[in-house]
């Protein structure tokens, strides 16, 4: 990053990949730096990505930390900047200022089973870190790796072309499940929460990552706890309006922590110490 | 205090400042047309001397209101770094110990505001001192002295007699413009003086007992919402962004925003982490008085009084921290 956090660096969109198939509105950008800089991150940072004259806002890195030519960012189209960010087309310019907050503790993880809950563009934060364990270097440092990504249909999973390459890793499984039943379907149906009920780990020897929607992190938190999983082995990254990213314009302050610097990862018991305000 | 003082006459701080307006901005109380305010001045006669506080804060001569930070030309992005110089006559012992407190928010956390760095860099700050308390203040019970600060470069004493005032110079830039300005500098012999808090205003309890234990709801169920208060603190630093085409070229511009409003912290999800007005209100209040403490090791709030006095609805942050006071033991 240069001096002033507040100068972004200017990025072309070298491709765009459509994710979801159902309403179309979630879309990956795999950014390139001008000048052929690149952008060092580890897991679990974000960037602040902007269209010049429309805004800016906060995404997570969705790509390999260990590859970083290009950067990876999955848009989900909510309001006026993602319109404008999905309007765009490959060979635009976008704006980056990063790498923002803190990072998944990768080296903590070391040595242990890792149990991936993602729903929806829950998956996208998760990315980095997924892959990052799996890539050569890595995966002896982890032992199994369990993945349960949930989608409202079929149509909604993100990444869909990979998960046959990380099922065909050692000792990693990835288990599918959608809301509700589908012509064609073979994989689970459910909410994640009743799936994790049927999984089998050592509470001691594993760490839970989760992001999704709320609703989704409550629940599956709520049963890893009730099945015996401590709170400090259950992590998840938080989402505020992070919009300066240097933990002074105050909108995603709770309590004397700001989620752009302190966070966005936190486990259970960091977030038990915090007011409920997110 | 720091030695040597001298003693310096009014007419000599005129003629000073008129020097200075040569080729800075000085900003010192003047009349805005209904209020006293810190003005930008281009004549020293339109100085108000005397024992009245500004109505709002100098913060903005810091922390613009609004400020253009970022450019987008040829397709690239360039920061628009203030290079201006300026001079802040007359700023009051509580607004100096905000500004420091503002200061170390933007300049000592793990990132440097460059934006407000530069303007307080390029900015000689003349304090002055208080003779009375306002109504509505509460400097002393906020441990703030309202006779003295050192967090600038030079501080005048409270004026005595015959117009002559002490002046300490607290910094290499305060030292240099006495002596070049000032002819024949007068020594005294700066006994100091001691200042001695009233009780003091502050709030011993953790993030918890703050949340669960007060009635927030009761507390503070006049507020309105307005936001006012975060504008005229001189410590709140609350902002967003916004990008603007202007003509072609495009620029970010930066914005007070306040944590009262109930946008502030709205997702595009349409989630509100702090939906209700007295979660607002509290999140303003332990913000200043727990989490800059932690993160800071000062209050952010230097009882200056003026959200006392300009709440629409009586809102008193020292009534409500002398409740929560009682309502913590």
């Amino acid at each position: 990053m240069n001096d002033n956090p507040y100068l972004p660096l200017k990025a072309e969109i070298q491709e765009i990949i459509q994710e979801t198939t159902s309403d179309l509105d979630v879309k990956t950008y795999r950014l390139k730096f001008a000048g052929d800089r690149k952008m060092e991150f580890m897991p679990g940072q974000f960037v602040e990505l902007s269209v010049a004259g429309t805004g800016e806002a906060p995404f997570g890195f969705a790509s390999n930390p260990l590859r970083n030519d290009t950067i990876d960012i999955s848009i989900k189209r909510t309001g006026t900047l993602t319109d404008v960010i999905h309007a765009l087309k490959e060979g635009d310019t976008v704006f980056v200022r990063g790498p923002f907050g803190n990072t998944f503790p990768v080296e903590k993880l070391e040595g242990n089973d890792i149990l991936y809950i993602a729903g929806g563009i829950g998956l996208a934060p998760l990315r980095p870190l997924i892959t990052y364990m799996l890539e050569d270097v890595n995966r002896s440092k982890y032992k199994k790796i369990q993945m349960l990504i949930a989608a409202r249909s079929s149509k909604d999973f993100i990444y869909f072309r990979e998960y046959e390459e990380w099922r065909g890793m050692k000792d990693t499984e990835v288990t599918l499940t959608i809301d509700n039943e589908e012509e064609g379907w073979n994989e689970n149906v459910g909410f994640p929460h009743n799936l994790v009920a049927e999984m089998t780990f050592d509470m001691n020897k594993t760490y839970a990552v989760l992001c999704g929607p709320p609703i989704m992190i409550k629940f599956v938190s709520q049963k890893l706890i009730e099945m015996g999983m401590s709170l400090d082995r259950i992590y998840t990254t938080l989402e505020m309006r992070m919009t300066c990213g240097v933990g002074n314009c105050g909108k995603c302050n709770i309590g004397h922590k700001y989620v752009c610097v302190d966070g966005p990862v936190f486990n259970l018991a960091e977030l038990g110490e915090m007011p409920d305000e997110y | 205090m720091a030695d040597p003082a001298v003693m310096i006459s009014k007419a000599e701080i005129l003629k000073m400042l008129a020097e200075l307006m040569k080729d800075a901005t000085v900003f010192a109380p003047a009349s805005n047309g209904k209020k006293l305010d810190y003005m930008p001045v281009r004549n020293v006669e339109d100085i108000v001397f005397g024992d009245d506080i500004p109505y709002k804060s100098p913060k903005e001569i810091f922390f613009p209101r609004t400020e253009k930070i970022i450019t987008f030309k040829d397709g690239d992005a360039e920061a628009e770094i203030s290079t201006e110089k300026y001079v802040l006559f007359g700023a009051r012992p509580c607004d100096l110990e905000a500004l420091d407190i503002m200061r170390k928010v933007f300049t000592e956390g793990r990132f440097k505001d460059p934006f407000f760095e530069e303007r307080y860099n390029n900015t000689l700050i003349i304090g002055v001192g208080c003779v009375d308390k306002k109504p509505g203040c509460f400097c002393d019970e906020r441990e703030t002295d309202m006779g003295y600060s050192d967090k600038c470069d030079l501080f005048l004493g409270a004026q005595g007699a015959e117009d002559y005032f002490q002046a300490l110079h607290l910094s290499e830039k305060g030292r240099e413009t006495l002596g070049r300005y000032i002819d024949g500098l007068r020594t005294f012999q700066n006994t100091g003086h001691e200042f001695k808090p009233a009780h003091t205003l502050s709030i011993d309890a953790t993030e918890e007992e703050l949340f669960d234990k007060i009635d927030w709801e009761s507390l503070v169920e006049t507020c309105q919402g307005c936001g006012m208060c975060t504008y005229i603190c001189p410590t709140c630093h609350c902002f967003g962004f916004k990008d603007v085409d202007e003509g072609g070229c495009a620029s970010r511009y930066r914005n007070w925003d306040s944590c009262m409003f109930p946008k502030f912290t709205l997702h595009a999800s349409g989630h509100n982490p702090r939906e209700e007005r007295h979660e607002r209100y509290r999140q303003r209040f332990a913000h200043k008085y727990l989490y800059v403490k932690k993160n800071f090791g000062a209050v952010a709030c230097t009882g200056c009084g003026r959200c006392v006095r300009a709440c629409p609805a009586g809102v008193n942050i020292k009534a409500i921290a002398e409740k929560i006071g009682e309502d913590l033991q």
